[in-house]
C-alpha cells in the first residue's frame, strides 16, 4: 500500500539517485588518469552527463517537496508479486550457468506466473518446461547458438 | 537448494538429451575422426574475422575427417579477452580451442585483462594480412615520401585513420612515427569501427590517409578511387605495385595475425594431437582454395616457432602502445 | 534505359521457379528467426549463411536477400505484441505498437509495420535500383563534422518524447546518456565507468537496456497493480483489418518514413536507429493529434517502421556500387559474397550482372512475398495476445532473459536486464518517462565519438561544425525544431495573455466587476 506521501518520498529517492549518479559520474573520471592525447579527451564529456544529471537532481529534490505528485490519489502497489517477479530474475542469472538454461527458464516461468497470481504450480511448471526446452532445441540444435546446458551435467553426463 | 526438484529436472533433462545426442550422433559422421567433440571459441561475434577463421577451421576439420562433432562457440567482447578469460576457465571433457590474433594481443594490455596469453598455448599461427596505408586518388598527397614531408614538418596535420584504439593499425602508425623520429604520442589517429566507416571516410577524403588490410582497399584500387602508398610486408604482394615501407626507408615489417590457441591444462598427447591436426588442415587444398577466395595469406606457423613469435611481437607492442601513451 | 534492361533481365533470372523457391524459403526462414528475441538481422543472416554453401551462387544470393528483409520484417513483431525490441532499430516501434497492441490495435499495428515495410521496401529498392551511385556518393561527403550534426538533429527527437514533467523527462534522457559513457572509450581505448567488470568495457547492449526498461519494467509494473485493477486489455477489439482512418493516417508516415531511411541508411555511420527516431519526431509535429502519441497513434508505428526498412535497403546502395558494408549486416553480406570469390562494387555489377540484377529483381519478389506471408500471419500473431495473463507475462520474460543473453552469451546481460528493469519499474510508478532514457543511451555516444574525431581532424578548430555547409544545415534544423516549438508556445501564450486582457479590460469596462475566469 502506498499513499501520495511515500510516493513523495520516491520522487525524493529519483532525485537523490540521480544527484549521487552525478557525482560518482564526476568522481569517478577524476580519479581515472587520462591516457592517450587527444584535443578532446575521453573526460570532457563523462564531466557534462555529471553536470546535467546534478541540475536535473536538484530540480526533481525541488519537485519532490513542492511539486506535483505521480497519482496524485495513492497508489496502491502488490510488493509481493514485485518480488516473485525480481526474485525469478534473480534465481534465474544466479543458475542458468550451473543447471542450464532449461531449469532455470522453467524456474523463472513458474515465478512470474505466481506473480500473475496463478497457483498451478505442477502445469506451470509444464509449461515453462515446454517453452524453456523448445527454445532450448531451437537454438542449440537449429541455430547451433549455446544455451547452457549447465556445468551440472557436464558432470553427469556419461564419458563418450 | 532443494535437492529433489532439481534433481527431477536434471533427470529429465538427461533423458531429453540422452535423446538427442543418440539423434545426432546419428546424423554427426564418421566415427574414425581422430579428435572427438572439439569446442573451437570464437572471441568474436558471428561475421567477423575470428568468427570466420573459427568457422573455416570448423568445416575444413569435418571434410578433412580430422574431427567430429566440432562445435563453434562466440564469445564476443572487449577485443577478444572475454572470450580468453573464460576459455582459460573452461572445464570440459572434450578439446577447447580458442581463435585469436594480434588485436588481442594489444587488447590484454589497454583492457588490464587479468589473463593473458601467458595462460594459454599457442597451437598454431594460421593467417596474416598486411596493412595497407592508402590515400584518395585525388589527394595532394601522391607517395609516403610526400607523406613523410607533411607528418614530420607538423605530425598533427596528417589524421591517421584506421580501426579500434590500440588496435593493428594504431600500432603501426607509432612505429612509424618512431622509425622516422617522430614522438609516437603525436600522431593524430582517428579510431573507426573500421570496415565501412574506414573505407568511407579515406574515401571521402575526411581523414588524411587510411590503414587496414590490404584486401579491405584492393577493389577501390582498382576502381582508381584510392591509392596505396606503402604496405607493411616484407617484400611487394604478388600482383601489386604498392612500395613496401621497407623500399621507402622505413625498416618495418607489419603483419595482423590470427592463430589459434589450446588450454595451458590440455594434456600432453591432446595438444600433440590438436597440432597435427591443424597442421593436417593447412596442408589441405581445401583450406588453401578459402584463402585464396577470402585473401587470407597464409602464415602458418607450428606451435614453437609460433610461440618464439609471440614473445617478441608482445614486446614490441606493448613498448609501442607506452610510447603513443594508451598505456601508462 | 539500360538499367531498366538489366533489371528485366534480372527479373527473369529471379523469377525462374528454382529460384523463387529459394526466395520463399530465405523470407519464410528470415521472418521466422527474426521474430527470435535477441537475433536481429545481422545474426540472422550469419546464422543462416551456412544453409546457402552449396547452392549456386545467384541462389544464394536470392535466398540471402530474402532472408535479410525477412528478418528486417520479423524484428518488428516482438516489438509490438511482447515490447521487447529484438534489435535497435525496431525500439520505437515498440513505444506506440505496443501501446496500440495493448488495446487491442495488435492486429493494426502488426498490419502498418508489415504494409509499412512493404511500401518503404519497394520504393527503396527502386532507389536502389536507380540512384545508389548518385547515393552513395552524397553519402560520402559526410564526415565526423556532419554526422555530429546529424545526431545532434536526431537527439531533438527527445523533445518528443519528454513527457509532462520537463525533469522527469531529462532525468531519463540524462540517465541514458550516463549509460551510455560505459565501456571503452573508442579514440583512446580507455576504460570508463566499467569498474573493473570486463564484460562492461564493451558498454551496455541498446537491445537489454530497451528490453529491461519496456519489457521487464512492465512487467514488474504490471504484476504490482494486478491484484487491485486488471485492464481490460489484451483482446482483439474490433475488426483485425486496417480501417480507412487507419490506411489514411499511414500512407503519408509510410512515405516520410521511406524519405528518411534511405538515404540515412546509405551513410557509412547511419545506422537505423537515427532514421527511426526522426521519423517519430516528424510524425509527432505534423500529427492532428500528437496528444496520443506514446499511448498508440498508428503513425509513431508506419513512419518508424517504413524508416527501419528503407534503410536496411540503403545500406545495399554503398554495398553493392561501393563495397563498403556500412552494418554489421552488411559486413556478413559482403563476407558471403567473398565466399564466392566475389567483390561487391562497381566491376560486380560488368563482372556478374545475372548475380547483381537478379538479387536485386529478387529483392523486389522478396517484397511481395513477405506481404503475402505476413499479412495472414498477422492474424495468428495477436491470438498470442490470449493467453492468460500469467503465462503471457511469464513467457514474456523468458523471452526477454533469452534474448538478452544470446546476445553475448554472458551472464552479466542477465544481471544488467534484472537492474535496468528494477529502474524501469520504478521510473513507471514515479511517471518518469523511459523513452528519452533509450534515446540518449543510442546517441549519445554516437554523438559523442564524432564530435571529437571532427575535433581532432579539424585540430581544434571548433569552427568546422558551422563552415561545413552540410553540417551547418543540419544544425539549423536542429535549433529550428526544439526552438520553433518553444517560440510558438511562447507567442500563442502572450497572445492569449492579450487577448485576456484586452477582454478582462472590455468586460471591466462595460461592467466595472471582474470577470469569472
Amino acid at each position: 500500500m502506498t499513499t501520495g506521501r511515500t510516493l513523495r518520498v520516491g520522487e525524493a529517492l529519483l532525485g537523490g539517485g540521480l544527484l549521487a549518479l552525478g557525482i560518482l559520474i564526476a568522481v569517478e573520471t577524476m580519479l581515472t588518469p587520462s591516457t592517450g592525447r587527444s584535443v578532446v579527451g575521453p573526460a570532457l564529456f563523462p564531466y557534462l552527463v555529471a553536470g546535467g544529471l546534478v541540475l536535473v537532481a536538484l530540480s526533481l529534490l525541488r519537485e519532490a517537496v513542492a511539486g506535483p505528485v505521480a497519482h496524485q490519489g495513492g497508489f496502491e502497489m502488490d510488493g509481493a508479486a514485485v518480488a516473485f517477479v525480481a526474485g525469478g530474475l534473480v534465481a534465474q542469472f544466479l543458475l542458468i550457468e550451473f543447471l542450464g538454461w532449461i531449469p532455470s527458464a522453467t524456474l523463472l516461468f513458474v515465478a512470474v506466473a505466481r506473480a500473475f497470481g496463478s497457483r498451478r504450480l505442477a502445469l506451470n511448471a509444464l509449461l515453462g518446461l515446454a517453452l524453456a526446452g523448445g527454445t532450448f532445441l531451437v537454438f542449440n540444435y537449429g541455430l547451433d547458438l549455446n544455451l547452457p546446458s549447465g556445468s551440472v551435467v557436464e558432470w553427469f553426463a556419461p564419458d563418450e | 537448494m532443494r535437492v529433489q526438484p532439481s534433481g527431477f529436472r536434471s533427470n529429465l533433462l538427461k533423458a531429453s538429451l540422452a535423446v538427442l545426442l543418440a539423434a545426432g550422433a546419428v546424423v554427426a559422421g564418421p566415427a574414425l575422426a581422430e579428435v572427438k567433440g572439439l569446442e573451437i571459441i570464437a572471441p568474436a561475434s558471428p561475421g567477423g574475422g575470428w568468427d570466420q577463421h573459427a568457422r573455416t577451421l570448423q568445416q575444413v576439420l569435418q571434410n578433412q575427417k580430422l574431427a567430429s562433432g566440432i562445435q563453434v562457440a562466440n564469445i564476443p567482447g572487449a577485443g577478444g579477452t572475454i572470450g580468453l578469460a573464460q576459455f582459460v576457465t573452461a572445464k570440459k571433457r572434450t578439446p577447447v580451442v580458442l581463435v585469436g590474433g594480434q588485436i588481442m594481443l594489444g587488447a590484454i594490455v589497454t583492457n588490464k585483462s587479468a589473463v593473458t596469453l601467458d595462460q594459454v598455448a599457442p597451437l598454431a599461427r594460421l593467417t596474416g594480412e598486411y596493412t595497407a596505408i592508402v590515400v584518395p586518388t585525388d589527394s595532394p598527397i601522391r607517395s609516403f615520401g610526400d607523406l613523410l614531408q607533411k607528418f614530420k614538418a607538423d605530425p598533427g596535420s596528417v589524421s591517421w585513420g584506421g580501426g579500434s584504439a590500440g588496435g593493428s593499425d594504431q600500432i603501426l602508425a607509432g612505429l612509424i612515427a618512431k622509425a622516422v623520429g617522430v614522438d609516437p604520442a603525436k600522431v593524430n589517429y582517428v579510431a573507426t569501427a573500421g570496415g565501412g566507416e574506414l573505407l568511407a571516410s579515406a574515401l571521402g577524403g575526411h581523414v588524411t590517409l587510411g590503414m587496414g588490410g590490404y584486401n579491405e582497399f584492393a577493389p577501390q584500387f582498382q576502381a582508381g578511387k584510392l591509392r596505396a602508398i606503402a604496405v607493411s610486408s616484407p617484400q611487394r604482394l604478388p600482383g601489386t605495385d604498392t612500395p613496401t615501407l621497407k623500399e621507402q626507408g622505413v625498416d618495418l615489417e607489419f603483419v595482423n595475425w590470427r592463430g589459434v590457441f589450446a588450454q595451458a591444462s590440455a594434456k600432453p598427447a591432446e595438444r600433440k594431437e590438436l597440432e597435427e591436426a591443424v597442421a593436417k588442415v593447412v596442408a589441405s587444398d581445401e583450406w588453401k582454395e578459402i584463402l585464396k577466395q577470402r585473401g587470407w595469406i597464409d602464415q602458418y606457423q607450428p606451435a614453437d616457432q609460433f610461440g618464439a613469435f609471440l614473445k617478441e611481437e608482445r614486446s614490441r607492442i606493448e613498448g609501442t602502445l607506452k610510447e603513443i601513451g594508451l598505456v601508462q | 534505359m539500360d538499367t531498366l534492361a538489366a533489371l528485366g533481365h534480372g527479373f527473369l533470372v529471379a523469377l525462374t521457379p528454382y529460384n523463387l523457391l529459394w526466395s520463399a524459403i530465405g523470407v519464410t526462414v528470415g521472418t521466422a528467426v527474426g521474430v527470435l528475441p535477441g537475433i536481429g538481422p545481422a545474426l540472422t543472416v550469419a546464422l543462416l549463411l551456412p544453409v546457402t554453401y552449396h547452392l549456386e551462387p545467384t541462389s544464394a544470393f536470392i535466398m540471402f536477400a530474402g532472408i535479410y528483409y525477412g528478418a528486417m520484417y520479423g524484428g518488428s513483431t516482438t516489438s509490438i505484441l511482447l515490447n521487447a525490441p529484438g534489435e535497435s532499430g525496431s525500439i520505437v516501434t515498440a513505444i506506440d505498437g505496443h501501446a496500440m497492441a495493448r488495446q487491442g490495435r495488435g492486429a493494426q499495428a502488426l498490419a502498418t509495420a508489415a504494409i509499412g515495410s512493404f511500401v518503404a521496401g519497394t520504393i527503396a529498392t527502386v532507389a536502389l535500383t536507380f540512384v545508389a551511385p548518385l547515393m552513395v556518393k552524397m553519402a560520402l561527403l559526410f564526415g565526423p563534422a556532419e554526422y555530429f550534426a546529424l545526431m545532434v538533429l536526431a537527439l531533438t527527437t527527445v523533445t518528443a518524447v519528454l513527457g509532462d514533467s520537463l525533469a522527469r523527462g531529462l532525468g531519463s534522457l540524462f540517465l541514458g546518456l550516463a549509460l551510455g559513457l560505459v565501456g571503452i572509450d573508442m579514440q583512446t581505448g580507455q576504460a570508463r565507468l566499467a569498474f573493473g567488470v570486463p564484460e562492461l568495457l564493451d558498454g551496455i547492449d541498446t537491445v537489454v537496456v530497451a528490453v529491461g526498461l519496456f519489457a521487464v519494467g512492465e512487467t514488474l509494473y504490471v504484476a504490482s497493480r494486478f491484484r487491485f485493477e486488471t485492464e481490460e486489455i489484451y483482446a482483439l477489439k474490433g475488426s483485425k483489418w486496417m480501417s480507412r482512418e487507419d490506411w489514411s493516417r499511414s500512407w503519408k508516415p509510410w512515405l516520410r518514413g521511406t524519405l528518411l531511411g534511405f538515404p540515412i541508411g546509405a551513410l557509412p555511420a547511419g545506422g537505423s536507429e537515427i532514421p527511426t527516431f526522426l521519423s517519430y519526431l516528424v510524425e509527432k509535429r505534423l500529427a492532428k493529434r500528437p496528444e496520443e502519441f506514446g499511448h498508440g497513434a498508428i503513425e509513431a508505428v508506419a513512419g518508424p517502421e517504413a524508416a527501419n526498412n528503407a534503410s536496411a535497403a540503403g545500406v545495399l546502395a554503398p554495398l553493392l556500387s561501393l563495397g563498403l558494408p556500412t552494418s554489421a549486416t552488411a559486413a556478413i553480406m559482403l563476407a558471403a559474397f567473398q565466399q564466392y570469390g566475389l567483390q561487391p562494387g562497381p566491376t560486380l555489377f560488368d563482372s556478374n550482372p545475372e548475380l547483381v540484377w537478379g538479387m536485386i529483381a529478387s529483392l523486389y519478389i522478396g517484397n511481395v512475398l513477405l506481404l503475402l506471408l505476413n499479412l495472414p500471419l498477422v492474424g495468428l500473431w495477436v491470438k498470442l495476445l490470449l493467453i492468460p495473463r500469467p503465462w503471457l507475462y511469464a513467457g514474456i520474460l523468458v523471452f526477454s532473459t533469452l534474448g538478452a543473453y544470446t546476445l553475448n552469451n554472458n551472464v552479466v546481460d542477465l544481471v544488467i536486464l534484472w537492474v535496468i528493469g528494477l529502474v524501469g519499474f520504478g521510473m513507471r510508478v514515479l511517471n518518469v518517462p523511459v523513452a528519452p532514457c533509450v534515446v540518449g543511451l543510442i546517441l549519445g555516444p554516437l554523438a559523442e565519438q564524432q564530435f571529437r574525431r571532427a575535433l581532432a581532424i579539424s585540430q581544434g578548430d571548433a569552427s568546422v561544425f558551422v563552415t561545413h555547409p552540410i553540417s551547418a544545415a543540419l544544425l539549423a534544423v536542429a535549433v529550428l525544431l526544439v526552438a520553433g516549438p518553444m517560440v510558438l508556445r511562447h507567442r500563442q501564450r502572450m497572445a492569449e495573455k492579450a487577448a485576456e486582457k484586452a477582454a478582462a479590460n472590455k468586460a471591466a469596462g462595460r461592467s466595472g466587476t471582474t470577470p469569472a475566469l
